[in-house]
């Protein structure tokens, strides 16, 4: 088998628009049992080429030049030879497990469909065949979950299913695009394993598309830098990731927030308020949060004993795994959740025992970042108003030219320029909206930002960006955050002080430095271990096929 | 466990919309001026003849007694007797029934069978010529009144082409005399149901087009007519199904004017004619019957959804 | 992923906007028509003339004349105006109570939205003539009792549309937000909620119009809306059917007018939508 690209373009017809090319010339190889990484950011166009590869494209997009499989040039193919090639001879692994499964149909037929379809066989046989696959991709109780539906199993799980579906017929090609994003790091790690296995064992050629470089860099022999549609660089993994010959590609790495390598020099506590340094900003104490049935038995103990105190003009970085409880903790100090026990200590004062109205005045000190900046700014308010909101709060803020001279100032300390305070969010990227939502923050002078997964949905440039003025903006207004990711990295980069949660307990808190440097946890460990590196080198059994290629 | 108490909540919810609605037509009714008793003997009648008739027909109970009397009524089959028919109004309904009943049934596997074969034909390649064509007589079905739209077939299968007859209702003794004397009434009120499920389910099946497990499905390599029967429209089915189901109030109020239309002896005709009457209690019963049937469809339009869909039965 | 293709509608093609545009021009035009009816008409929509009666049309007038030869057209014009004014009022009234509560069910949740929900599926199992009937049976048929059957029959539509839109916007972090500015209920709901849910309202109520018009023409035909001499398209075609054959344009004028004057409204709905979201292209 041999797979030669060579396209020439990729191009949106639009109705009544100039068309647009989307993909500028690229072209690669893959070699029988090879591993290759496509990388870039959103908008690069990666996904673009393998949808290409395989005749998906939307019917708007046209995909020029030569996808030529063992000779063949699939882009010439009718859609009936096409079907033929499809799952046979190159498989698919998409990015969302959720979506990616149909969710009226039982796994098992989803993956017997493919096999029916390709290969001739009794559908009992390739229910025996669907229900080994799915023993082979690691589904526990694998002859039971045969006729589950994709929502009784967790996004690990469907993602196993929907590796199934995609090597049940014995393509000889795998194409996965961002197979692993959506998911917890353990949990990526698992995945890749199983990827890297199965193409060692079935010799396939592997196609990774990914916008992580440390995944890239796992499994991946070669690898190919995308940017906005143009062709940067391709070579050996190492060789891109460590000695990258172009300028995108450095800036690409340099963004990347590195373990072990911190922008962040740790801020200066400043609490001093009444003399007394014991007096945290923020004290946590023993908070557990229940979740109980209709007959009062806890189902689930969304948090469950959790202390912290944090010093004023620190960031304070929590992180964990999806479902660790690490919202609901910032949902209760945000006071938007109640807790079932134990107590939230602002500045000495518990802000579940205090009257409504002196909540309000405690609500002035707090505020909010979310992590998705497309559902965070109301579509039909003005920038001025969005950030003015907190001060609706505060009867002593400023109004009128006074109220604008702030809301500019803020604008302006968040990297926006103050003429942006009259356009509307859909005039700005993710990471400008992000900084509105950060300017929103900041407005009133709170002394506390809880800012949940403030850079997951943004691009690595953009993302370093944030983080750089998150920090800037503890040192200059002394604001303190409760930064909370599932990022070991950004939280490394970001935290004074940081709290590994796991299944709603701390099991490792510290300085940063400490627990990055000198875990003493297993799961903080494991935790690690997991984080892909770009600086690893190829893991999970993948072994270096065409070094001289 | 969890599923029958979904159908357990699901039923409670349908007992307690029907008592609901039974109680608002008792209101509206009781609420009259004038009584039934005057209505019944006519205004000459003397005073203790009409006391007499009140307490008969039990008028002068307190209203819970009086609303006990009527449900208690309903629920052995006794609905009290029609003042202008002065027959047994349980009687009439189900005489009436007779029409009406098969009319939607008929009216309804019309809309559903034309209606999303058409919807799914041109949802599945939109924009092109097909796809208009369907989309156009679909905007323009849907602005059709459906009463008119009987008139319509009227003047040209009876009056002109003399194929059908222009109204009236053999009886079922005939069976396919009946059958043909409902098929233009049944075509009327299918119309705009028609229209309106092809619209539903069109955008329905391009929605679902979009969905990344249909992309899955076309990287297995399946031929396009399996992924959009057993992908796309499989899932496209939900909406499709709420819609018929709020739709079934619009085919009722269509029953009432097409019956008037083909002067077929239905229930919409029924209630029509006791409206002129003032025939109060065949009203009242014919209401509850009517707002029962669309309360009993949603019903199982909601029985439907965790057939349909998976995830409801768990969530 | 496929964000290039599907993060940014924007760089999609735009719909034809050919719904929007005959949409505004049928309705305009129907309002036009409405507005001018009460001021002039070509002849007069009752004065009878039995010599003329039966005339076709263009033999006299432009849809001819009925059996007591009165004009149809003029007849049409005037009809036009009672049908309009008497679906916009109800639909006015049934979107102001159906928005109020789909947003207060939406706010409240809990036990007060669960009891909005059941009483507009209670309202929901009345379909509108079955309402007219009995409310015509309270107070008489005429102009309100075609209002109120129309408007409760609107209620639960715009209760379900609300609700569902007021539930999706308020799940979105910008009112989390609002609400960590200390913002209550009722504020996030008039700052944020009703804003955001505008365009969908509109939409429905473009439709909703289009439906009462129908709807108020099958009460015309069963005699439960405006009393004569006022025209109503309903009625004109529950007199038609006496003369189908001799007439038949007695039949078809008024149908058609209904058909137009709702095809318009709908186009202009289905503009509106394309206009408010993008991405759900309907072109016909």
């Amino acid at each position: 088998m041999t797979l030669k690209v060579d396209i020439s373009s990729i191009r949106l017809n639009a109705w009544r628009q100039p068309t647009r090319t989307l993909v500028k010339p690229v072209s690669f190889e893959l070699a029988q049992g090879g591993t290759l990484g496509v990388v870039g950011e959103s908008g690069s166009g990666k996904s673009l080429i393998s949808l290409a590869m395989l005749g998906l494209l939307p019917s708007r997009i046209k995909a020029e030049g030569r996808v030529l499989l063992d000779g063949e040039n699939l882009l010439e193919m009718t859609e009936r030879e096409l079907q033929r090639v499809r799952g046979a001879k190159i498989g698919m692994i998409f990015q969302e497990p959720m979506s990616a499964l149909n969710p009226s149909m039982r796994i098992g037929d989803q993956i017997i469909e493919g096999i029916l379809r390709h290969q001739t066989m009794s559908y009992t046989a390739a229910r025996e065949r669907a229900l080994q696959l799915l023993e082979r991709v690691g589904i526990p109780d694998a002859r039971n979950r045969l006729d589950a539906f994709p929502h009784e199993m967790s996004g690990g799980q469907r993602q196993r299913v929907g590796i199934a579906i995609a090597i049940a017929p014995g393509p000889k090609v795998l194409i996965a695009d961002e197979p692993t994003t959506a998911l917890d790091v353990t949990v990526q790690a698992e995945v890749l394993k199983l990827l890297g296995e199965l193409v060692a064992e079935m010799g396939m050629s592997l196609l990774m598309i990914s916008h992580d470089l440390g995944v890239i860099a796992s499994i991946c022999e070669r690898c190919l830098v995308l940017n906005r549609g143009e062709f940067v660089e391709e070579g050996l993994t190492p060789a891109v990731l460590l000695e990258p010959a172009q300028e995108y590609t450095k800036r690409l790495i340099a963004a990347q927030p590195r373990l072990e390598e911190t922008l962040n020099t740790p801020a200066q506590p400043t609490t001093k308020k009444n003399g007394s340094p014991y007096q945290a900003l923020l004290e946590v104490a023993a908070l557990e949060r229940e979740y109980t049935d209709r007959h009062g038995r806890v189902v689930m103990k969304a948090v469950d004993g959790i202390s912290f105190r944090q010093e004023a003009g620190t960031i304070h970085g929590i992180v964990g795994e999806s479902g660790c409880g690490k919202s609901t903790l910032a949902r209760i100090v945000m006071g938007l959740d109640k807790p079932t026990s134990g107590d939230v200590m602002f500045e000495g004062e518990d802000i579940f025992s205090v009257r409504p109205r002196e909540l309000l005045r405690l609500r002035r000190q707090f505020q909010m970042i979310f992590q998705d900046p497309q559902g965070s700014l109301d579509p039909r308010q003005t920038i001025s108003q969005i950030v003015a909101e907190p001060l609706y709060l505060d009867p002593d803020a400023p109004r009128g030219r006074d109220r604008a001279r702030l809301v500019s100032e803020t604008l302006q300390s968040v990297g926006l320029r103050s003429e942006d305070a009259q356009r509307y969010p859909h005039e700005f990227s993710g990471g400008q909206r992000q900084r509105i939502a950060i300017a929103r923050a900041v407005i009133g002078r709170p002394k506390l930002i809880v800012a949940d997964e403030p850079v997951s949905a943004l691009d690595l440039s953009v993302q370093a960006q944030v983080l750089r003025l998150i920090m800037d903006l503890r040192d200059r207004l002394g604001v303190s955050f409760l930064f909370i990711s599932h990022s070991l990295a950004v939280i490394e980069t970001i935290s004074d002080q940081v709290g590994v949660m796991y299944r709603g307990k701390f099991v490792e808190t510290g300085a940063a430095k400490d627990v990055f440097h000198r875990p003493q946890h297993e799961y903080t460990r494991k935790l690690l271990a997991a984080e892909p590196r770009i600086d690893q080198g190829l893991r999970y059994g993948i072994r270096p096929k065409l070094l001289s290629a | 466990m969890t599923i029958y108490r979904r159908y357990l909540k699901r039923s409670a919810s349908f007992i307690l919309t029907l008592f609901a609605a039974s109680v608002v037509i008792f209101l509206v009714m009781d609420l009259l001026p004038g009584n039934a008793a005057e209505i019944l003997l006519g205004t000459s009648a003397r005073q203790d003849t009409i006391a007499a008739m009140r307490s008969q027909l039990g008028l002068d109970l307190p209203a819970y007694l009086r609303y006990l009397n009527w449900i208690g009524g309903v629920f052995v089959g006794d609905l009290g007797t029609s003042a202008s028919y002065r027959v047994p109004v349980s009687g009439l309904i189900t005489e009436r029934l007779a029409v009406t009943l098969p009319l939607a049934i008929m009216a309804l596997a019309i809309a559903v069978v034309v209606g999303v074969t058409l919807g799914v034909v041109a949802g599945a390649r939109p924009r092109k010529a097909t796809d208009r064509c369907v989309s156009l007589a679909a905007q323009i079905g849907i602005a059709v009144p459906d009463f008119w739209f009987g008139i319509l077939l009227i003047l040209l299968f009876s009056s002109t082409l003399h194929w059908f007859s222009a109204g009236g209702f053999p009886g079922w003794s005939d069976p396919f005399a009946a059958l043909k004397a409902l098929m233009l009434p049944a075509v009327a009120l299918a119309l705009p149901q028609a229209a309106v499920l092809v619209r539903v389910t069109r955008s329905a099946v391009m929605d679902v087009k979009g969905e990344d497990f249909v992309r899955t499905a076309r990287a297995k390599g399946l031929t396009g007519q399996r992924v959009l029967w057993r992908h796309v429209v499989r899932n496209a089915l939900v909406p499709v199904v709420t819609i018929i189901g709020l739709q079934f109030s619009f085919l009722i109020a269509g029953a009432v004017l097409v019956e008037n239309v083909f002067s077929l002896p239905g229930l919409g005709r029924l209630a029509y004619q006791s409206l002129a009457q003032r025939d109060l209690i065949v009203i009242r019963n014919v209401a509850l019957f009517f707002a029962g049937m669309v309360i009993a469809v949603n019903f199982l339009v909601d029985l439907a959804y965790l057939w349909l869909d998976p995830r409801m039965r768990a969530a | 992923m496929m964000t290039a293709v599907t993060m940014s509608p924007s760089r999609f093609a735009k719909a034809p906007r050919t719904n929007l545009i005959a949409g505004v021009a049928i309705t305009s035009l129907l309002v036009a028509i409405a507005v001018v009816s009460n001021f002039w008409t070509p002849a007069s929509p009752s004065k009878m003339n039995i010599l003329s009666k039966l005339k076709a049309p263009l033999a006299s007038g432009l849809a001819g004349t009925d059996a007591f030869g009165r004009d149809i057209f003029s007849m049409l014009m005037l009809g036009a105006s009672n049908s309009l004014s008497i679906a916009l009022t109800a639909v006015f009234f049934g979107m102001v109570a159906g928005v109020a509560l789909g947003t207060i069910a939406a706010a409240m949740r809990g036990l007060v939205e669960e009891v909005i929900m059941r009483i507009a599926d209670v309202i929901f199992a009345f379909p509108a003539l079955i309402s007219a009937i009995m409310v015509a049976a309270l107070i008489g048929p005429g102009r309100l009792t075609a209002i109120i059957s129309i408007a409760l029959f609107a209620v639960p539509v715009f209760v379900r549309v609300s609700r569902g839109a007021a539930l999706r916007i308020r799940s979105l972090d910008y009112c989390l937000a609002a609400k960590v500015s200390g913002k209550n209920r009722f504020r996030i709901t008039t700052d944020h909620v009703l804003p955001n849910i505008a365009g969908a309202v509109l939409v429905q109520a473009t439709t909703q119009v289009g439906l009462a018009m129908i709807v108020e023409a099958g009460l015309g035909f069963l005699g439960l809306s405006v009393p004569p001499p006022a025209p109503s398209w309903g009625r004109m075609l529950s007199e038609a059917q006496t003369y189908l054959t001799q007439a038949p344009w007695m039949a078809i004028a008024p149908g058609l007018a209904i058909l137009i004057a709702v095809l318009g409204l709908n186009l202009l709905g289905d503009g509106l939508r394309d206009l408010f979201d993008p991405r759900s292209g309907s072109d016909a």
